[in-house]
């Protein structure tokens, strides 16, 4: 489902933060990436997910190369086959809880009133779906992130530092959440965290160094 | 899945796109209003102008009815002799002879325009005048009668039956009202007398002013043209009644473009603030942005998104400003007249067209989208990976744009070139605009620089500001470009207005020499002194030195010149006259010396050194130009000539203006009273002294210049309310910023200081930005704008005291609004942003 082949990326100062990275990924595989900070975990997610392009090597996305599409081509790719959650949520502050989970489906032009309430029900919101963030703790606002990021039941779920900014107890309860979303919905996922905990929690742990990825 | 209805996307699409409108409310509300205020200025003022238009073409052709030449002479008019000249040429179907005179009347200080017309050929051309001539009572129209205009018995509390007096000369000639009719001949002409009549009771025996003509064949007017102007003598000219209503609207029609500039400057400005408004909800939004990139929304869609709620500012805006443009016409029109102040028109009705109301409407959606199509293009621009990232605004790298300020900095200079087009200053105004823009992208460098000079403090409050203004460098310039554009254009107009009233006001001192002015009325009027009369108040005791002036309009090359006769020493006449340039050539043997003012040089090419031939008294009289006046007085143009010359060539003794110089200003009573004596009829003349003419002058000046100070100040108001807007954004995107400072320890009173500190820095970085520019900005008006627009020239005079207050007026306006609209900064809540994402 997913194949990177010899990816390798520099800054635009010159230094060098990915090389020949290789990686491949099954649907239903969820797996965790690891590496010191500055490494360059956070930028082989946005290569994955065409939000920045490599220098060298592809990236197949369902067997489609997401290096050789224009900017409009992967943002629909990313639109109908990935999920994404963030470290800093990136709920809509002025949509309802409701609204920020369905707003992929939204943009995909589907609607399924249903699956909104039954992923709601499934992160324990389903009696929160008219409030606003602000109104949700830290873990409630991840929760509600992490439906956001399975609603159009995606192939890929990329997740960065999911829990860096939870309490123990509330990472926990979120990184139970997505695993078990992401098996549920048959979706392969891409854990990025510094924490062993974490990582504990998915299929396979990879280690990210200036050599490269390697099981850890 | 089922799909979603496309009302419901379109619906959630529309609530992301219109976000920063509901969450910034405050700021898009002020926003709508700078661009409702531009678009009802703009509005209001197109629709007086289109008003007074409207009325002075249908005044004009209904003046000259269904003709299709008319032949006019100058003031007095010609020899009635040409008339079966012209009624017997080929092609020509019909003529009616026409006199014209503006006759002062008894007990008013106004006049009416009274027409003298032949019933038997008026028909051809005015039957509806003609029918109410045929009324049983009108239709015996004696030598006394005339048909009054309802609008002219209205002012002058006269009805049918009542007589009153006009002024012809130094005589009083009764008139009876026949009747009163609703118009007549469109509402210049105020009353209708029979042809010979008027010519007998108003001392113009075998003259006449005009011939209206009908032609046999309309599609042969080129030729009947030519050929009348073959037969013509010097001074006259055949022409157009769509010539005629050119010419009637030409008069005020720099006026007019100009109100028209500045209404759209205070549009302009709207622009800038949406601009602003939309830059920082942009910077504000980067993450947002960012995220719907991530999750599936195209950069296009993102800029059409940020378009769409600049669109939605502007439609609000446009839609308030469009009923407050008609309103403002209304009342307008209703107090100040067609001209708004300027006295041109008079008795202009309001009217209004859908499509007008359509154009404003999508003019002021345009300039909103067209003033967010930069920030759009920036969050296209954001990489979405970057965005992401949690940073804040002062950590935006700002890129200066310098070259494109340099590039609009050079297209000015070119533009400064290029001529006036169809004399209108479009150039100078394009110059202006495009100063303006490039001083906008060269704002980042220039605050730059500017920062560069603030010495490193140790207060923290301060030393945080400079800190963040000079991080934040793309923050500051959008926060400064509306205060940028509305206070370099206000220090402009300042400029501007002062240079030109100090201007006119020294140009008055040095041609009001004398002690006392007498004035008997405008050259095509019937009143005048004459020679006797004149000589009579040289022997008033107290009187050292009287002097007679000759006013009268001559058609030269068939333009309207004034002829200005008035005493010159042709030896000396920088003594007389405001010399611009004069000619060090000498006057060939035999010729004239005149003086032509500014205007008739550049309206009429007529230049210093070189010989013309006046048209005076119906025969060419040779006359050498030996220099250019500055001349306040007559916008179309002025020849000057000394008064004994004029007489001499012209034979006319008639005199409309007297200067009476005293051998001490304490005889003054004594010898006002003696005047009054001495002249008949003396209450209607206009007796003044230097000062009273001064002041009333200066009163016309400010009461034109009335509607530009509003539009001025309602710019700058346009331009404080971007502070507020721009500040209360940054203290939104500052939270988190504020929350970390609050919690580090410093006070409620320590937040609102930087706040108010940061607000002054960014008035005060304003206010030189805005006097540099404004300075420049003010040559261009006071150098080619005026002088496209006027032809006069002036001197520049900078009002150092009131750029001064105003300068401290900004800069407190800004500190205050900065701390007004940061009060959120100061409260509790701003320490939990820094737990928040949002």
């Amino acid at each position: 489902m997913l194949q990177l082949a010899q990816i390798s990326k520099s800054y635009s100062s010159g230094a060098r933060v990915l090389s020949d990275i290789s990686l491949s990924l099954a649907r239903g595989e969820y797996i965790a990436i690891m590496g010191e900070s500055g490494v360059g975990k956070s930028t082989l997610l946005n290569v994955i997910a065409g939000l920045d392009l490599p220098d060298r090597g592809r990236v197949l996305l369902d067997g489609r190369d997401i290096t050789t599409l224009d900017d409009d081509e992967r943002t629909h790719l990313r639109r109908s086959h990935l999920g994404f959650v963030f470290q800093a949520f990136h709920l809509l502050p002025y949509l309802s809880v409701e609204q920020n989970i369905a707003l992929p489906l939204v943009l995909n032009g589907t609607a399924e009133a249903a699956r909104v309430k039954e992923l709601a029900a499934a992160i324990g919101l389903a009696e929160r779906l008219t409030r606003y963030p602000r109104e949700l703790s830290g873990g409630e606002m991840q929760r509600v992130a992490i439906a956001r990021a399975l609603i159009h039941r995606p192939l890929l779920v990329l997740a960065d530092e999911p829990t860096g900014n939870l309490d123990a107890e509330s990472g926990a309860q979120v990184l139970a959440l997505l695993r078990t979303q992401i098996k549920k919905c048959d979706a392969a996922g891409i854990l990025v965290t510094h924490s062993t905990q974490a990582a504990a929690t998915t299929d396979r742990v990879y280690r990210l160094t200036a050599q490269g990825l390697h099981p850890a | 899945m089922s799909a979603l209805p496309r009302s419901r996307t379109a619906t959630l699409l529309l609530w992301i796109g219109l976000a920063p409108l509901r969450e910034g409310r405050g700021r898009s509300i002020v926003a709508a209003f700078a661009i409702a205020l531009g678009i009802a200025l703009g509005f209001a003022v197109y629709l007086v102008n289109r008003s007074a238009a409207d009325e002075v073409s249908a005044a004009t052709r209904s003046l000259f009815g269904e003709a299709d030449l008319i032949v006019q002479g100058g003031a007095d008019g010609f020899d009635e002799d040409l008339y079966p000249i012209v009624a017997r040429m080929s092609g020509v179907a019909h003529v009616s002879p026409v006199i014209e005179v503006l006759a002062r009347v008894s007990g008013h200080r106004r006049s009416l325009d009274v027409v003298g017309i032949d019933p038997f050929r008026a028909r051809f051309f005015e039957p509806a005048l003609v029918d109410t001539l045929a009324e049983p009572r009108t239709a015996a129209l004696d030598d006394e009668a005339i048909l009054v205009s309802a609008a002219a018995a209205r002012e002058l509390h006269i009805k049918e039956g009542d007589v009153f007096q006009v002024q012809v000369g130094l005589e009083w000639v009764t008139l009876k009202v026949a009747a009163i009719v609703p118009t007549l001949g469109g509402k210049r002409a105020e009353g209708v007398m029979d042809i010979a009549a008027a010519q007998w009771r108003l001392h113009r025996l075998g003259k006449l002013t005009r011939l209206d003509i009908k032609l046999e064949n309309p599609a042969h007017i080129r030729q009947v043209r030519d050929a009348i102007a073959h037969v013509l003598p010097p001074g006259m000219r055949v022409t157009t009644p769509a010539v005629q209503s050119d010419e009637a609207l030409r008069i005020s029609r720099a006026y007019r473009t100009n109100l028209s500039a500045l209404a759209l400057v205070a549009l302009f400005t709207g622009g800038f603030l949406v601009y602003s408004t939309q830059s920082l909800a942009v910077l504000r939004r980067r993450r947002e942005l960012g995220l719907l990139h991530a999750i599936g929304l195209t950069r296009r869609e993102e800029l059409w998104l940020i378009l769409a709620s600049a669109a939605g500012i502007g439609a609000v805006g446009a839609f308030v400003g469009t009923l407050l443009g008609a309103l403002a016409a209304v009342l307008g029109l209703r107090a100040l007249g067609g001209d708004l102040g300027a006295g041109y028109f008079s008795d202009v009705e309001f009217s209004t067209h859908f499509h007008e109301w359509v154009a404003f409407f999508l003019l002021g959606v345009l300039v909103a989208v067209a003033s967010a199509v930069a920030p759009a293009l920036e969050a296209y621009r954001i990489p979405p990976a970057f965005a992401l990232k949690s940073m804040d605004v002062a950590e935006t790298s700002s890129r200066s744009h310098g070259w494109m300020g340099a590039c609009c900095l050079v297209l000015a200079g070119i533009a400064l070139m290029l001529p006036a087009v169809d004399g209108l200053p479009l150039p100078g105004y394009v110059a202006i605009a495009l100063l303006l823009i490039g001083a906008v992208f060269m704002m980042p460098l220039v605050t730059h620089f500017l920062l560069r000079l603030l010495p490193n403090s140790r207060s923290a409050v301060f030393g945080i500001v400079i800190a963040h203004l000079r991080g934040a460098k793309r923050f500051v310039s959008a926060s400064l470009a509306s205060i940028l554009v509305s206070f370099s254009l206000m220090v402009a107009m300042a400029i501007m207005v002062t240079s030109f009233r100090t201007s006119l006001d020294q140009w008055m001192a040095r041609l009001l020499q004398a002690d006392i002015y007498v004035r008997a009325g405008p050259g095509q009027e019937s009143a005048f002194i004459d020679s006797a009369h004149l000589a009579s108040l040289k022997n008033i005791a107290g009187v050292m030195r009287v002097e007679a002036a000759r006013s009268t309009t001559i058609l030269w090359k068939g333009e309207r010149l004034v002829l200005a006769a008035r005493p010159i020493d042709e030896a000396r006449p920088a003594k007389d006259m405001w010399l611009v340039s004069q000619t060090s050539t000498p006057a060939p043997a035999g010729a004239l010396s005149v003086w032509v003012s500014e205007a008739a040089m550049d309206l009429n090419g007529l230049t210093p050194g070189t010989e013309i031939a006046l048209p005076i008294n119906g025969r060419p009289i040779r006359a050498f130009i030996r220099g250019v006046w500055r001349d306040y007085e007559h916008q179309t143009g002025a020849i000057a000539l000394n008064y004994d010359t004029y007489v001499r060539v012209s034979g006319d003794r008639r005199i409309d203006g007297v200067r009476l110089w005293l051998r001490s200003p304490k005889d003054k009573n004594v010898v006002l009273q003696e005047l009054t004596r001495r002249l008949p009829n003396a209450t209607t003349l206009d007796i003044r002294m230097p000062i009273d003419v001064r002041a009333t002058a200066l009163r016309a000046f400010d009461r034109t210049f009335a509607v530009t100070y509003l539009l001025e100040a309602l710019a700058v108001l346009i331009g404080v309310f971007g502070i507020g807007a721009t500040s209360s954004a940054q203290v939104l995107a500052r939270r988190a910023e504020f929350g970390v400072l609050r919690s580090l320890g410093l006070t409620r009173g320590q937040i609102g200081t930087l706040l108010a500190v940061e607000g002054a820095m960014l008035g005060l970085i304003g206010a030189i930005a805005g006097l540099l520019l404004g300075g420049l900005i003010s040559l261009i008006l006071v150098y080619v704008v005026n002088r496209q627009s006027f032809h006069w020239s002036m001197d520049v005079y900078i009002p150092g005291m009131t750029l001064g207050v105003l300068s401290v007026v900004l800069v407190s306006a800004a500190a205050v609004t900065a701390l007004l609209s940061g009060r959120q900064a100061m409260s509790d809540a701003v320490v939990n942003a820094v737990k928040e994402d949002w």
